[in-house]
């Protein structure tokens, strides 16, 4: 093969449409937790963020860690296991496209549930530290960041009234997540 | 220098003695020496002057060359003597002088070690530092050298004025009269100079703690970008030491000149008077100009003289100022020279307990409690409800203030230090692990109680140390033993000393490629000859080993012409710049403006220091074809190629293409190079250790593609059972307790802090065990492993008080007592406390 015409070089350019970078992109723009974000904002993050597979029955994470990060779902699904002693039942299940954990990305707090891959599981993660540090050097970006976690709180409560209030009077009584 | 250990108990405490104790004593065979030394070359330093008046008045008046010859060579002989006499003395000077200083600095220290831990709650470490290293210094160097210098001084005086008195009795009197005149003004001056000392010693000290305070509260001051409210802090000390140090140099200076000038009017005296009795013919020639020598001569040692009380003066001034500080009663006796320490059953009482800081405030009052030996008690409680004081009284770390603390029914207030180190172990909130390896570090408290330390004695040698054996068996129950076999699996070996074990590496490269090869594929890259490695950038992958001419090292590839000139004949050059520029594109465009910070600048082939070049490169990239820009444009591109790593620069593609080319390439320079430089490298081969590479990388012939703790775990599994197979388990674990844990353990993550600190207690097996939130840092495996641990191994062993700040270990204990404003308001098991609904039961389930 020669490479000496200008023209052959166009076989083997590297583009950057196709990588993993602009696929996170791609996908950040679609959280709406971050979706409020400016576009060179949104860059920094797809470039800080990576993207894991986990193998069937990997944990994501661990009741009781602080693991301090976010997931999105790309492929796959995973569980939300609460572990008691008397053994362990599964919360809810989460499929491709959900968003999770924006919440421990601004703060530490210890897992109350783990989560479990169900499936072959490929996630976007982006970790506490690396965005606390965006935070710090941007700090307008917080407010949209504080913003889109408590519209997703009010959103899941009102969701939870509108269909379980009837099913179960009994635990409406300890609602109030978004009054807190 | 074989010398008696410190502080015997009968004994003065250091802070009590005089500073002029410190010139005898130990040094008085020496002192005596050199006093003899002294009279002897006070003698000889006279022999000059006489040798120049018998050479004036004999040997020259009368012609006699003979005479002058013999006068010459006794001058001659007494000065070389003089010299040789001299060096002697000042020899003897500064040993005295340096071994003073360094007993001062020991036993002090020593001393310091010993005081209150609330001392140290008050005083600023910079205090403590700027005391032992320059107040004392001054201080010790010279009380140590000024009284041999005084004696000679004085000695000197006396045998230059008795010779002046010989010569003239007349005129040495009038030449003597100004000493009266100094002995009084100098005195004076030197008071107010003192006075103005003790004042800098006090700003000194002011500036030491404003340094220690900043430095200290660092995190503060750039969080709260404070730099001007501290400066002008530090500002405002600083002025304030400038004007004390002033007025105490000038008047150091004063004294100086003052002294200067009475021994120079001397001189005046003496022509005046001695000139006209010369002319009256009632003093010979060679008697004056002898006369005036030796007076010139008798102002030296009275300088020195002056300068010596000056110097004691300064001396006196530092140490009293320093031991002044540090005069404090301990509180504990560190230990009772007369017997071993005592070994103690394992009870522990607690009767009607107080304690109180120095305000007055009660953290702890009417705190009762016993506990069997072997039993097990968690203290709990919202934080301030002194719990940890309670720990911290019952370790003897505070002393408190009414009531008593038994263990084996002795009152630990009548214990030493030494006493408690043998019974007892604890494990502080924070702990601190010194500078050293991690072996150094667990092995700390168990050479701690070793009757004799002998530093050039490794534990092996040491039979009253923990062996190898019992070390892992810590490092297995603490978990620590992952953290330990990391490190020893990420040391590179030594060529020169490690040929061997590198051997049976290699060994165990091709058992674990048989055994593991497939199980491990999707964490591990492994080297092969046809593949290109995605976890390591495009430079090794052409490359393909380690160079051994440092021309061919990474960062220099793109200096290197040869390199260069292969990459054109392999067709490389173009599609690599092609790949730098649009990497260089997208990091600029993503971190062309952020500051300087790992986070960012970790995953990027561009380092923060060189961004802003490759920015102006960008810009000059616009508009210019590739093969049309400058030589120098197209060697940054390349570089930023040639860092390329796939699986972790992301923001590009990597076309199959461009690797299928690389592998072509890395074909023909393994090629061109046997032919051309056969030494510049050492390609990877299955066969051969690659020193360059860490021990782990050198078994899986590969490279780990991940760092998840996950995965991590499944490697170590894997190669654990390899490693035992191969019986290089305890051998790994050895290289990595050898690993540099850094300043404060800096290289360590907090949990393996925790996990070292309550592994090096463990290692001396108490018979009780204190844990004041040991485990607060460590993650929920980890406290699980540790609290199981104590549940079961120590169980009915050993006695165990455990502050607990997370409610989910509790469960076991035999005892749980819950403190709230400093008194116990509940204690007893946990099903007990949970059943009555107290305070146990509102800290677990809440009010609600």
């Amino acid at each position: 093969m020669s490479l000496n015409s200008d023209k052959d070089s166009a076989n083997h350019s590297v583009d950057a449409s196709s990588s993993e970078f602009q696929e996170n992109l791609a996908t950040l723009r679609q959280i709406p937790f971050f979706s409020k974000l400016p576009l060179d904002k949104l860059k920094l993050l797809a470039y800080l963020c990576s993207q894991v597979t986990f193998k069937t029955d990997d944990y994501l994470f661990t009741q009781g860690d602080d693991d301090g990060q976010a997931f999105y779902i790309i492929e796959g699904s995973a569980q939300l296991i609460f572990e008691r002693e008397d053994g362990s039942a599964v919360v809810r299940e989460y499929g491709k496209g959900v968003f999770l954990g924006g919440i421990a990305l601004l703060g530490k707090s210890r897992r109350i549930y783990s989560l479990k891959a169900k499936a072959s599981t490929t996630c976007l993660i982006l970790e506490r530290e690396k965005f606390i540090r965006i935070i710090e050097k941007f700090p307008d970006l917080l407010l949209p960041a504080i913003q889109g976690s408590i519209e997703n709180i009010h959103a899941w409560e009102k969701h939870f009234l509108s269909h379980h209030s009837k099913d179960c009077q009994q635990c409406c009584q300890h609602l109030g997540v978004s009054v807190l | 220098m074989p010398e008696k250990r410190p502080t015997e108990p009968e004994q003065i405490p250091v802070v009590k003695r005089p500073l002029l104790s410190w010139v005898f004593g130990e040094n008085l065979k020496f002192q005596i020496l050199l006093i003899l030394i002294i009279i002897v070359m006070v003698f000889v330093s006279i022999i000059p002057l006489e040798v120049q008046k018998r050479v004036v008045n004999e040997a020259i008046k009368m012609r006699r060359i003979d005479l002058l010859l013999t006068y010459c060579g006794v001058y001659l002989l007494a000065i070389v003597s003089a010299s040789v006499l001299q060096f002697t003395i000042n020899s003897l000077q500064v040993y005295i002088g340096q071994r003073t200083l360094s007993r001062m600095r020991k036993e002090l220290f020593d001393h310091i070690l010993s005081l209150p831990i609330n001392f140290f709650r008050k005083t600023q470490p910079g205090t403590v530092i700027s005391s032992l290293v320059t107040e004392i210094a001054t201080a010790g160097d010279n009380v140590g050298m000024i009284f041999a210098s005084t004696v000679r001084s004085v000695l000197t005086l006396v045998a230059f004025a008795a010779y002046l008195f010989y010569l003239h009795p007349m005129l040495a009197a009038v030449s003597m009269s100004i000493y009266p005149i100094i002995l009084i003004l100098v005195p004076r001056l030197q008071m107010r100079a003192n006075t103005a000392n003790r004042k800098r010693v006090d700003a000194t000290r002011t500036m030491s703690n404003k340094i220690g305070e900043s430095i200290s509260g660092i995190y503060e001051i750039h969080a709260s970008g404070a730099f001007n409210v501290e400066n002008h802090k530090f500002a405002g000390i600083v002025d304030r030491l400038f004007r004390i140090r002033i007025v105490w140099n000038l008047y150091k200076f004063a004294i100086k000149v003052t002294n200067n000038f009475f021994n120079n009017l001397s001189p005046f005296f003496i022509f005046l008077l001695g000139g006209y009795f010369v002319m009256n013919g009632r003093l010979e020639l060679g008697s004056l100009i002898a006369f005036l020598s030796a007076q010139k001569d008798i102002s030296d040692p009275w300088k020195e003289l002056i300068a010596n009380y000056q110097g004691f003066q300064d001396s006196t001034t530092r140490y009293k100022k320093t031991m002044q500080l540090f005069d404090i009663t301990q509180e504990h006796l560190v230990e009772d020279k007369t017997r071993e320490p005592h070994k103690l059953g394992a009870s522990v009482e607690v009767k009607d307990l107080t304690f109180k800081t120095e305000d007055g405030i009660k953290l702890l009052s009417g705190v009762n409690f016993k506990l069997k030996p072997g039993d097990q008690m968690a203290l709990v409680g919202f934080s301030g409800s002194g719990k940890s004081t309670l720990a911290q009284c019952i370790s003897q770390l505070y002393k408190y203030s009414s009531g008593q603390i038994l263990i084996d029914g002795n009152d630990i207030a009548e214990l030493t230090k030494k006493d408690m180190a043998a019974n007892i172990g604890f494990v502080p909130q924070a702990p601190f692990i010194f500078n050293g390896t991690i072996q150094e570090n667990i092995l700390y408290s168990c050479v701690a109680n070793l009757k004799e330390i002998d530093p050039d004695k490794g534990f092996e040698e040491n039979p009253d140390l923990p062996s190898l054996d019992d070390i892992i068996a810590i490092l297995h129950q603490t978990g620590l033993f992952v953290d330990v076999l990391r490190f020893g699996m990420n040391t590179m070996l030594d060529p020169e000393k490690d040929e061997e074990l590198a051997s049976r590496l290699v060994e165990v490269r091709s058992n674990f490629q048989e055994e593991f090869s497939e199980e491990l594929a999707d964490i591990v890259e492994f080297f092969d000859d046809n593949r290109y490695l995605h976890h390591s950038d495009v430079a090794s992958n052409i490359t393909f080993g380690t160079a051994r001419d440092p021309a061919f090292l990474s960062e220099n590839l793109t200096d290197n012409d040869y390199f260069l000139s292969f990459l054109d004949d392999a067709d490389l050059t173009r599609p690599l710049m092609t790949l730098g520029a649009e990497m260089s594109r997208q990091i600029v465009n993503i971190l062309g403006g952020l500051p300087a910070d790992d986070v960012f600048f970790e995953q990027s082939p561009i380092s923060h220091d060189r961004i802003k070049d490759y920015k102006l490169l960008v810009e000059r990239m616009a508009g210019i074809r590739i093969h049309d820009m400058p030589k120098e444009d197209g060697r940054m591109l390349l570089e930023t190629a040639l860092r390329f790593i796939p699986a972790r620069h992301k923001i590009v593609s990597f076309p199959q293409l461009l690797e299928d080319l690389i592998l072509e390439g890395r074909a023909l320079f393994k090629q061109r190079i046997h032919k051309d430089k056969p030494d510049a490298f050492s390609f990877y081969d299955i066969s051969e250790y690659i020193y360059s590479q860490t021990i782990l990388n050198n078994i899986f012939f590969g490279r780990s593609k991940t760092d998840k703790p996950r995965d991590q775990e499944r490697v170590n599994k894997s190669i654990v059972r390899l490693l035992v197979e191969e019986d290089l388990l305890e051998t790994i674990l050895e290289i990595g307790s050898e690993f540099e844990v850094g300043d404060k353990g800096d290289n360590l993550s907090g949990g393996q802090k925790q996990k070292l600190a309550i592994a090096r207690t463990l290692l001396k097996r108490p018979d009780i065990l204190i844990l004041d939130e040991a485990t607060s840092a460590l993650d929920n495996n980890s406290q699980a492993r540790i609290q199981n641990l104590l549940e079961t191994s120590w169980k009915g062993k050993s006695t165990i008080i455990a502050v607990v700040h997370r409610l989910d270990i509790i469960k076991n204990y035999d005892y749980i007592a819950v403190l709230k404003a400093g008194e116990i308001v509940e204690m007893g098991s946990y099903d007990e406390l949970i059943k009555r609904k107290g305070m146990l039961y509102e800290l677990e389930f809440g009010q609600g």
